[in-house]
């Protein structure tokens, strides 16, 4: 049984650098399978709490709680070992590796003789995985620098969420896509859902939030201004609360 | 019961679809090394008929050792570029490890074994110096291995004051003019040195690693894989293959120059690019590696053989060199094309 219903809890984070105040008193609570969405501004400090979340940056004050117990995210290693999986902007994917190579990286499956790369096992894995998701990659040994930008970032989706994580941040996900494609990665965080994995979603397209987020989290200037349920809001009065 | 539809339907279009579709000359350019292997045979056809020496027993026996000496010093130069850096000064490790070989057997009067693995442990400490350099103060690789390069230049003639060696055992140069089934020992330790490069990109962690580096250092540094380490081992194995390739010179001169080294810069490079290592970093292909260091000595042997004005030997080296790189800058944009 868990304590409460939350997966991630916030509490009174504040960080500054050097005489800004990037993030004062932020509590955010993140619920079981949730998708979150998270706006403000520019500057607002999303990208800060985030990497305070992620282990880039260290709040100066403030506690975070996973799963109702307090964690310490001292480093990115920390982060990832609790659960939590970044996705960027930028679909983080080797260009010259194929899709499996790109899936596994970094924690690539070994036999026991010398060690060697089970590649035929990390293929039909990854065809598993990409299957999984849904994701419609015809020739899973196709490169990554020949697959469409919303392939890209499905596979790099595709690769945070093969960690099994619990939580995952998707830092502006759609901000290099193609319309066509911004709705298929849409699709794909939506589906997550069902797989019990909360979601941040860190993004400036306020349509995006309102097709697939369950509450909006509003930054203003450092500040939490509001948590409104996504059905019972709409897209002026968000605007009004990030301005 | 869905997944498992899916699965298959994945499963079974993994024949590589996308290149059945594309036309020959494409397909050349996606398969760099069937480009080489149709150049290699264009010139193997072109220098038989010019010259009847060329198919001698004997020059295929001299052009097999050469090719051997050139992969070595390819694979030095490419395991760099494949991480996106480069190593100006392959030529000079190489130095390094024929003035150590000559100086620990003629000077001191070791053994050659001991003496050899001193000089491979010069080479690995000279490639750790290059890597160190790079990785932990942040200079990037050319400007750092051109340094070092003088640097251990500065080294090889201080030590040795120019005079090259020549008291090495023929015991010694057995490995490097001899051979068994009518190839030279040095081509069959290239079988095996090329055996492993392939081995080290397809199934050790560490060529996957360093192969992604060269493809994106970021997205390598955020899945959790330390990629200044990496780096450092790709230049300590550099150095180890560029002091194997002044071992086996030695070997095969039966002295140690001091001059050994100051042309590889440009074999490496032409060898390592012709066969298909992108200068960009992120590939290499232990066969177009053979490949490239087959044309070079091709075009050397072969400019020999047809009488051609050898002291404009460089410049044929440096056009086939811009020519390979041109051919890569098309690969680049046909594979952005291709990506779209």
């Amino acid at each position: 049984m868990r304590k409460n219903n939350y997966t991630l809890e916030m509490k009174n984070i504040y960080k500054s650098f050097g005489g800004i105040h990037a993030l004062i008193d932020v509590s955010l609570e993140l619920r079981h399978g949730e998708i979150l969405g998270l706006v403000g501004d520019n500057a607002a400090g999303k990208s800060s709490l985030m990497k305070i979340l992620t282990g880039a940056y260290q709040a100066n004050r403030g506690r975070i709680f996973f799963e109702g117990r307090e964690v310490h995210i001292t480093n990115p290693r920390v982060s990832r070992q609790i659960g939590i999986e970044m996705v960027y902007q930028d679909f983080e994917l080797c260009p010259n590796l194929d899709v499996p190579a790109n899936l596994f990286l970094g924690r690539e499956i070994t036999g026991n003789f010398l060690k060697a790369l089970k590649n035929r096992q990390m293929e039909s894995e990854a065809v598993e995985i990409l299957g999984r998701l849904k994701i419609g990659i015809k020739n899973s040994k196709i490169k990554a620098n020949r697959l469409s930008g919303g392939q890209q970032q499905a596979v790099a989706i595709g690769k945070a969420v093969s960690f099994n994580p619990k939580v995952v941040i998707m830092d502006e996900p759609t901000a290099s896509l193609a319309v066509v494609e911004i709705e298929k990665v849409l699709d794909l965080i939506l589906r997550f859902k069902e797989q019990d994995i909360s979601i941040i979603l860190v993004t400036h397209r306020l349509d995006d939030i309102f097709k697939v987020s369950d509450r909006i989290f509003v930054l203003k200037h450092g500040r939490r201004v509001d948590v409104k349920e996504t059905s019972q809001t709409n897209k002026d009065e968000i605007i009004k609360l990030m301005f | 019961m869905h997944v498992k539809e899916h699965n298959q339907q994945l499963t079974l279009s993994e024949q590589r679809e996308d290149f059945v579709k594309v036309g020959f000359l494409k397909s050349l350019l996606l398969h760099p090394e069937a480009g080489i292997t149709i150049a290699v045979v264009l010139l193997l056809i072109i220098f038989s008929v010019a010259s009847p020496s060329f198919l001698t027993a004997y020059n295929i026996f001299n052009v097999a050792r050469n090719v051997a000496s050139y992969a070595f010093i390819a694979i030095a130069q490419a395991l760099v570029i494949v991480g996106g850096g480069m190593n100006l000064s392959v030529g000079a490790i190489g130095g390094l490890a024929v003035v150590a070989t000559g100086y620990f057997i003629d000077v001191q009067g070791f053994p050659p074994a001991i003496a050899v693995i001193i000089a491979l442990l010069v080479g690995l400490a000279a490639g750790a110096f290059n890597g160190v350099i790079i990785t932990k103060i942040g200079i990037n690789s050319f400007v750092a291995t051109l340094a070092t390069l003088f640097i251990f230049t500065g080294i090889i003639y201080g030590i040795t004051k120019g005079y090259p060696y020549i008291n090495i055992p023929k015991s010694f140069t057995i490995i490097g003019r001899k051979g068994i089934g009518g190839l030279p020992y040095l081509f069959w330790f290239m079988v095996g040195a090329l055996g492993f490069i392939f081995y080290m990109f397809n199934f050790m962690r560490f060529g996957r690693w360093l192969l992604a580096t060269g493809g994106s250092k970021e997205a390598t540094r955020v899945s959790g894989v330390n990629v200044d380490r990496i780096i450092l081992l790709s230049h300590v194995l550099s150095g180890l293959f560029a002091a194997i390739a002044g071992v086996l010179w030695v070997s095969r001169m039966g002295s140690a120059q001091p001059a050994t080294g100051q042309d590889w810069l440009i074999i490496s490079f032409a060898s390592a690019i012709i066969g298909g290592t992108a200068l960009s970093g992120g590939s290499i292909s232990a066969l177009g590696l053979f490949m490239g260091s087959v044309i070079i000595v091709l075009i050397r042997n072969g400019l020999i053989l047809l009488g051609v004005n050898i002291y404009f030997e460089q410049t044929y080296l440096g056009l086939i060199i811009l020519l390979a790189v041109v051919v890569d800058r098309i690969r680049a944009l046909y594979y952005q094309m291709a990506g779209t």
